[in-house]
């Protein structure tokens, strides 16, 4: 473990760049859409305007969703700490099982208080939407648990080819599990806007709305930051290096998600179940084949 | 399917003396009969392959001294009308309900009832269709004897009263609109669904009723044509042909044949412009809005092709009665063709790749199912038949405009589901640029527009039928001296909207937008704003030059 006064420098500084850093990517990833949509797009800060200026507005809840607004403080609450945590694991080097564990329990706790923000409300959109959120998590969550536990367990037989084998074959598994639970097309069944008229999110404005937003996007920056710090974090000596591969790893992976994203349509909750599945079960047969090789 | 001289023949032997008169119009005829024979007439009509059109009821009191129902059967492969025409009584309207028998006047009776005071016997008793429940008895908007102001006068309360009703929502029912991100015009959709399934739907419309037919009796023969234009803001085109081939058909007007493929060649633009709106509105509902983008950027190509022709993007106002109002230059022409041809080379390419999209040819394929013989029980028609196996389209059934000169080739296809539906509009545009590059090499020179004769003669009926993108477009004039005494639109929408619960039934809830999408509804498109103030309970009506000055620079 670095315990250095620069890990700590760099701790805090890569905690800044994950809570200043995801409404810019979402700015990149707009502008991305917009090229291939053969449009010019809005500026990269847009994001951090749209957040500002609904933050601003005055806070308004509907009856009946009053619980939602305090799912969406706790999310956000989770969403800096998760950020911070990852941050300052990745700085100091702790990249053992532990930590990945603990990880991984505030992503799945972020993942739960999001699927109660829809469930909290009244609506019959929101409980729709938390319903297919719900419904994907079972698929999904199991996915993203089994792939980072087999890229610990695949850690254990690096150098060998076999270790970089199986490594490989859990990162593409948990590349998948991390895209889909960024809730990108075609995975944003829970809001759906032609469907469900922006689904789980429908009742909330405002500030809420800016809470909810900004939230989401530090999550998707811990998605797209995850399968560096659990498959690559490990094999870098110092704790720049392993800062950097988290800033732009997360940045690199986030542009590829922006454009696998928009290069396809929505899905349904039961094909979406159905093709997670079947990535899942053929990853996992796959890496079972080559361990036992 | 009998031909129109068999049917004639058996309706006069089974009806006997109940068959009161026979005459010729221009496309069909019109066999005048006692209400009382009515099942019986349509059952024989039903059983020989007829395909029944449209219904329009009028109120003849005037002039013939009671009211009259107009059922108007189609004898695809001859082209010819047969016109049922029902004499009832002007005290106490009443007719026999057919819809046991045939399924597709169900909405037609309800609206008769509704907006003429006609009751059908031997129906099951049904709420209002286009009236709502607060209107008060006793006063049936399309009579003559009610006149605009008091119907707006007694529109006005019950505005407020249904958005309030609109607004009360139960868990139980999943609401689609008034208002809803994928419906851009006010109609309502009551889904019941079972976890994501719908088990159930029911169709509430009409909130936005303009009253058209009506001031149209106030009109002359000559402005109809761009308040027609005004029905729809996509194929609006379609509307002023139709009624200016109603009308003409009327008054006996030859129409030149320059104007026939002028006519022609905008409504294939039109066609090619709206198929391409609504396959980019199919994309984004399936989420896939990097093909929705790029459709509408075609899309806007052929809107500069409209604007080089006639002078507009959309809403021509090319038509006039007896012709057209401006003529095609050569070059200009020729210019359009090209670019038609450019256009479907990139259309041919993106086409590709949308339906290849896993999730989007997922969802298209097997979902929104109507099979062809619900199709049939329905009378669907354009697209929406056509992707159920059912092979009619207009410009082949009912030759008009250039169309008798030229045959277009009518995509079919049979798995009734939303790819099919799909399919169908995409080989159309194809078809359509095809069509236009026939059309501008064999335009004929000459006139434009005929001559008017010097007076209208009244009470001449004619029927004028178009293939819109949507489907078949019917509209019925009844002649008066000045103005059209009845004048019927009856726009696809209301043929095939009537199948969309059916199509609904067994859908995911995540394709009931794209199901209810699927037959390009159109239901209101050129609606005005009104501002209603709940608490106050007022009304105030946006006209037009203030919606325009708030958006001036």
């Amino acid at each position: 473990m670095d315990s250095t006064p620069v890990s700590a420098s760099l701790a805090a500084a890569l905690a800044a760049a994950s809570f200043l850093l995801p409404p810019l990517l979402d700015g990149v990833e707009r502008k991305i859409r917009a090229a291939i949509h053969s449009r010019i797009g809005p500026p990269l800060t847009q994001t951090w305007f749209d957040i500002l200026k609904l933050w601003s507005k005055e806070a308004k809840l509907p009856r009946g969703a009053e619980l939602a607004g305090l799912t969406v403080l706790i999310g956000l609450s989770i969403a800096l700490a998760l950020a911070a945590t990852l941050s300052t694991f990745a700085a100091f080097g702790l990249v053992g099982v532990g930590p990945v564990v603990a990880v991984m329990v505030m992503v799945f706790a972020l993942h739960s208080i999001s699927m109660a923000t829809g469930c909290a409300s009244s609506n019959p959109f929101a409980t729709i939407g938390s319903f297919r959120r719900v419904f994907l998590n079972v698929v999904n969550e199991v996915g993203l648990a089994l792939s980072v536990a087999l890229a610990l367990v695949s850690r254990w037989f690096i150098p060998s080819w076999k270790g970089w084998a199986l490594l490989g074959i859990s990162t593409g598994m948990m590349l998948v599990a991390c895209f889909c639970a960024s809730g990108r097309l075609p995975y944003d069944i829970h809001e759906a806007e032609p469907e469900l008229a922006s689904g789980t999110v429908i009742e909330l404005s405002g500030p809420l709305l800016a809470a909810e937003l900004y939230s989401h996007l530090i999550e998707r920056w811990v998605l797209a930051a995850l399968p560096f710090y659990v498959s690559l974090a490990p094999f870098l000596p110092s704790a720049w290096a392993r800062c950097l591969a988290l800033v732009l790893g997360s940045s690199g992976l986030w542009t590829l998600f922006a454009v696998t994203s928009a290069t396809l349509g929505r899905s349904r909750a039961d094909l979406a179940l159905r093709s997670l599945g079947a990535i899942y079960t053929a990853s996992t047969i796959a890496w079972v084949g080559v361990w036992l090789a | 399917m009998a031909s129109v001289s068999e049917i004639l023949k058996e309706l006069e032997v089974e009806l006997g003396t109940k068959v009161l008169n026979i005459s010729r119009i221009e496309g069909g005829v019109i066999v005048s009969i006692e209400p009382s024979a009515l099942p019986r007439a349509s059952l024989i009509l039903v059983s020989k392959g007829a395909r029944h059109r449209m219904m329009v009821a009028s109120d003849d009191r005037e002039w013939l001294g009671r009211f009259s129902l107009y059922y108007i059967f189609g004898i695809d492969r001859e082209g010819q009308n047969i016109v049922i025409h029902l004499p009832l009584d002007p005290d106490n309207p009443v007719a026999p309900s057919v819809v046991d028998i045939v399924r597709a006047v169900d909405w037609y009776e309800l609206e008769a009832k509704d907006l003429m005071g006609i009751e059908f016997e031997g129906r099951y008793p049904v709420p209002r269709l286009i009236m709502p429940d607060t209107w008060p008895e006793g006063v049936y908007p399309l009579r003559k004897d009610v006149s605009v102001e008091e119907l707006r006068r007694l529109s006005e309360p019950w505005i407020s009263e249904r958005i309030k009703l609109e607004e009360v929502e139960e868990i139980v029912r999943i609401p689609i609109g008034p208002y809803h991100p994928a419906l851009h015009e006010p109609e309502y959709f009551e889904l019941y669904v079972r976890g994501e399934k719908v088990v159930g739907a029911r169709y509430v419309g009409f909130m936005v009723h303009r009253g058209i037919e009506k001031l149209a009796e106030r009109m002359k023969y000559d402005q109809v044509p761009f308040i027609a234009e005004r029905i729809c803001g996509i194929c609006g085109f379609v509307h002023s042909t139709s009624y200016c081939q109603a009308a003409e058909a009327a008054l006996g007007i030859e129409v030149p044949e320059r104007a026939e493929f002028i006519r022609s060649i905008m409504l294939e633009v039109e066609r090619i412009h709206s198929h391409l709106l609504w396959v980019g509105v199919a994309l984004h509902l399936l989420g896939y809005d990097t093909g929705f983008m790029h459709v509408w950027r075609i899309r806007e190509r052929i809107m500069r092709v409209a604007e080089m022709l006639s002078g507009s993007r959309k809403t021509y106002g090319l038509n006039v009665l007896g012709g057209v109002r401006r003529d095609f230059d050569r070059d200009r022409l020729e210019k359009a063709v090209r670019e038609a041809e450019e256009i479907g080379k990139e259309f041919a390419e993106l086409v590709k790749i949308s339906i290849d999209v896993p999730q989007v040819r997922a969802r298209l394929r097997g979902t929104g199912i109507l099979s062809p013989g619900e199709a049939r029980a329905f009378a669907v028609v354009g697209p929406t038949a056509r992707g159920s196996g059912i092979d009619i389209d207009v410009r082949k059934d009912f030759p008009y405009a250039a169309y008798k000169r030229i045959k277009p080739r009518v995509p079919v296809y049979s798995e009734g589901d939303n790819l099919a539906r799909t399919l169908v509009r995409v080989d159309e545009v194809f078809e359509s640029i095809e069509l236009l590059k026939h059309l501008a090499d064999q335009i004929p020179s000459g006139s434009i527009r005929a001559e008017l004769p010097p007076s209208f003669e009244p009470y001449r009926i004619g029927i004028g039928a178009v293939e819109a993108p949507r489907g078949e477009v019917i509209h019925m004039v009844i002649t008066g001296r000045y103005t059209p005494y009845r004048w019927r639109v009856r726009a696809p929408t209301y043929q095939n909207l009537i199948a969309v619960p059916t199509m609904l039934r067994g859908v995911e809830l995540a394709d009931a937008a794209l199901t209810i999408a699927s037959i390009d509804p159109c239901f209101s498109c050129t609606d005005r704003a009104i501002v209603i103030d709940l608490r106050r309970g007022s009304v105030e009506r946006i006209p037009l030059r203030k919606i325009v000055s708030r958006w001036r620079p």
